[in-house]
């Protein structure tokens, strides 16, 4: 038992979260169902039904990967045809050197990886700009990324410029209401 | 009928060569070459991207700079597969293989005219086979219903969960998910709001917000991981060689030519098969057949042949089930659906029937487009190394920009922003876990379709399910019976295996 809950410890992590929220949305989606006519209903609770039982059956094999081996089940392509090609396809799609998604940045004197960061950013980004309006948030947005990604000064400006002058285009030809965010009349 | 067939494909060149029809054209294969080239980047993340900006322009037209984008990013990924040896999309991998020693060598010209020609010979063999069978083609589809259309959207998630990377039952998953988030929003059938989460969603999620954000978004998060320029670190190789050697080499090589253009049809034809496997299996094949096969690997120009004739061609071959039954064969034709849906053309009978001539105009452009790629390949060789040195640090913050306005052009509704922004970090871990963001996509793209056929199907049987495994409905039988075999064939196969190992 206490072997299983270490093991179950041990084995969290982006996948189960990931698994968790897709088992959680079907299943509220699937009661939620219940709500609407049969024929509007029917389709909902088939495929909510299959994402519960797969959710399911995956998230005990991301935990108990030792009880489980489903995500190790065979695929139908069998690309490589002999082992020298099969190990020239490993050495091309290996990652280039020094390019691993733990690249860092130096912000504030704390290392983060720069996929955090963008991610961050964008989060941030995409937030004050329904807010606020994205003409005044995308430059910064722009210039904060570029700086962050050690590009020089002078390109900072540049890409902030270039930004600004995309996000006028947008408003301008698209018609995009961009200078307005929920603060200044925009209802969400 | 072969002169209305033959007339129409005259009149389908008429087009393609006629203004403005031609300069899109030209934008879309110059478009794609550019992406292409830029490892990490890759066609599918302009389509994606342009997607929502070409809503007022003309369908068609904007179809085939789409289609020859998509051309074009096959050939530009071998740009940078032969010079920095880092593939600029999945397609050109294989071409690193030969392509790059080529290039060690001081035949790095060799290598590139190889590319231009092999992949313009390739792409124009594909589009040849594939004019002989539209008529075939049109047979089938003409003979499909709602209950058949119903199935064969299932038939596409279930033969991209089998084929696609990693386990079949996280690819099922993942296009079940998909087809479910297309219930929110009203019902169809009866205009009941599904899922009243807000009230902006009462017409659903979008599918053009989705395809932003798990095709650009996602894509640029990850490079963001990555970051700075590949041709920064990779050693970078001189423009040395002859190009008109390099033509030479491609035309005493005719066998490996056409047979890899073949393979890379027949692939692209399989649905979540693209160009990524195909360059594959035409390099391994042409290994196999090749008397030489030692020296693959170390530079042998056939090898270049092999993986470039092959992907240019799976991009024809990849239209056959996108336009006849709406099932993508590679992530960027499943964009190139969500572009035909936004525009209005509806991928199945009518593109076979009274609207033939729109296909015959996409097969018309990828012939255009080959020979301009062959044109560009073999006279702008020299100037195409730039492309490969871009610092993706530069392009990441302007297309997550670009994506978002993108995102929110087409409906100008909130709700879409953040739903790319959802389905950026979604795809992000989607990719990270193997889970089939094609998949995810197809979901997306074939839910109302596939619930609209379902509800007639339904309608015309009174509510029985059997009218999709009825004697009576040939068709329909055969697809539920393939799909099952599909789902069960993974799981069955392993127990088969251990048995025989258990009896000998």
């Amino acid at each position: 038992m206490k072997s299983r809950l270490n093991e179950l410890n041990h084995n969290i992590d982006g996948e189960t979260i990931l698994l968790g929220m897709m088992i959680v949305v079907s299943g509220s989606m699937l009661v939620t169902a219940d709500n609407y006519p049969t024929s509007a209903a029917r389709f909902p609770q088939v495929m909510s039904t299959v994402v519960l039982l797969g959710g399911s059956i995956l998230l005990l094999d991301n935990l108990f990967p030792s009880l489980f081996s489903i995500s190790s089940s065979e695929s139908l392509t069998d690309v490589s045809e002999s082992s020298e090609i099969s190990e020239k396809l490993d050495e091309v799609m290996e990652e280039p050197s020094g390019q691993t998604t733990s690249v860092l940045v130096t912000v504030a004197g704390l290392d983060i990886s720069k996929f955090e960061v963008t991610i961050f950013l964008t989060v941030l980004y995409t937030a004050s700009g329904l807010v606020i309006g994205y003409i005044w948030t995308t430059p910064f947005f722009v210039a904060i990324y570029s700086k962050i990604m050690d590009i020089s000064n002078r390109h900072v400006v540049l890409l902030a410029l270039l930004s600004l002058g995309i996000a006028y285009v947008f408003m301008d030809l698209f018609r995009l209401p961009l200078n307005e965010g929920l603060m200044t009349g925009w209802v969400l | 009928m072969i002169s209305i067939a033959l007339g129409e494909i005259a009149t389908s060149f008429i087009d393609v060569f006629s203004w403005p029809t031609l300069l899109y054209i030209l934008a879309g294969i110059l478009l794609g070459i550019v992406l292409g080239a830029i490892p990490g980047i890759g066609p599918i993340i302009g389509i994606a991207v342009l997607l929502p900006l070409t809503a007022s322009l003309d369908g068609v037209n904007v179809m085939i700079m789409f289609v020859t984008m998509y051309l074009g990013g096959l050939y530009g990924g071998s740009i940078s597969a032969i010079l920095l040896n880092a593939p600029g999309t999945a397609g050109a991998a294989a071409t690193t293989f030969d392509g790059y020693p080529m290039s060690r060598q001081g035949k790095a010209k060799n290598a590139l005219a190889i590319s231009s020609v092999s992949s313009a010979i390739g792409g124009i063999l594909s589009v040849g086979i594939l004019y002989l069978l539209v008529p075939v083609v049109t047979i089938i589809v003409l003979s499909f219903g709602s209950p058949e259309y119903f199935l064969v959207a299932l038939l596409g998630i279930a033969m991209i969960t089998v084929v696609a990377e990693g386990a079949m039952l996280k690819g099922l998953v993942a296009g079940s998910f998909g087809l479910l988030l297309t219930t929110i929003g009203i019902a169809p059938m009866t205009a009941n709001f599904r899922y009243p989460i807000h009230p902006l969603l009462y017409d659903g999620l979008s599918f053009i917000a989705v395809l932003i954000g798990l095709f650009a978004l996602a894509e640029m998060f990850k490079l963001s991981g990555e970051g700075g320029s590949i041709a920064k670190d990779a050693e970078e190789a001189g423009l040395e060689g002859s190009i008109i050697e390099g033509v030479k080499t491609v035309l005493y090589n005719p066998i490996t030519t056409l047979k890899s253009g073949f393979i890379g049809m027949a692939i692209g034809a399989i649905p979540g098969s693209g160009a990524s496997v195909s360059n594959f299996v035409s390099y391994a094949e042409a290994m196999r057949s090749d008397d030489d096969s030692k020296s693959f690997g170390d530079g042998n120009p056939r090898g270049v042949i092999a993986s470039e004739a092959s992907n240019s061609a799976t991009c024809a071959g990849s239209l056959i089930p996108t336009l006849s039954f709406g099932i993508p064969g590679s992530g960027t034709t499943a964009v190139l659906l969500g572009a035909l849906l936004m525009h209005g053309i509806q991928p199945g009978p009518s593109l076979f029937s009274s609207d033939v001539g729109i296909t015959y105009s996409f097969l018309a452009a990828l012939v255009v487009g080959n020979l301009v790629i062959l044109l560009l390949g073999v006279s702008l060789i020299t100037r195409f190394g730039v492309i490969t040195k871009v610092n993706v640090n530069y392009i990441v913050p302007i297309i997550i920009v670009v994506g978002l306005f993108g995102s929110l052009a087409l409906r100008i509704n909130p709700i879409d922003v953040v739903t790319a922004m959802v389905f950026g970090i979604l795809g992000y871990y989607f990719v990270k876990y193997d889970y089939s963001i094609i998949a995810l996509v197809l979901g997306v793209v074939l839910g109302p379709i596939a619930e609209d056929n379902l509800y007639r199907s339904l309608q015309i049987s009174d509510g029985s399910p059997m009218i999709f495994v009825s004697p009576s409905q040939p068709i329909s039988l055969a697809i539920s019976i393939l799909i099952v075999i599909l789902l069960l064939f993974p799981i069955v196969k392993p127990m088969v295996q251990r048995l025989s190992g258990w009896t000998n």
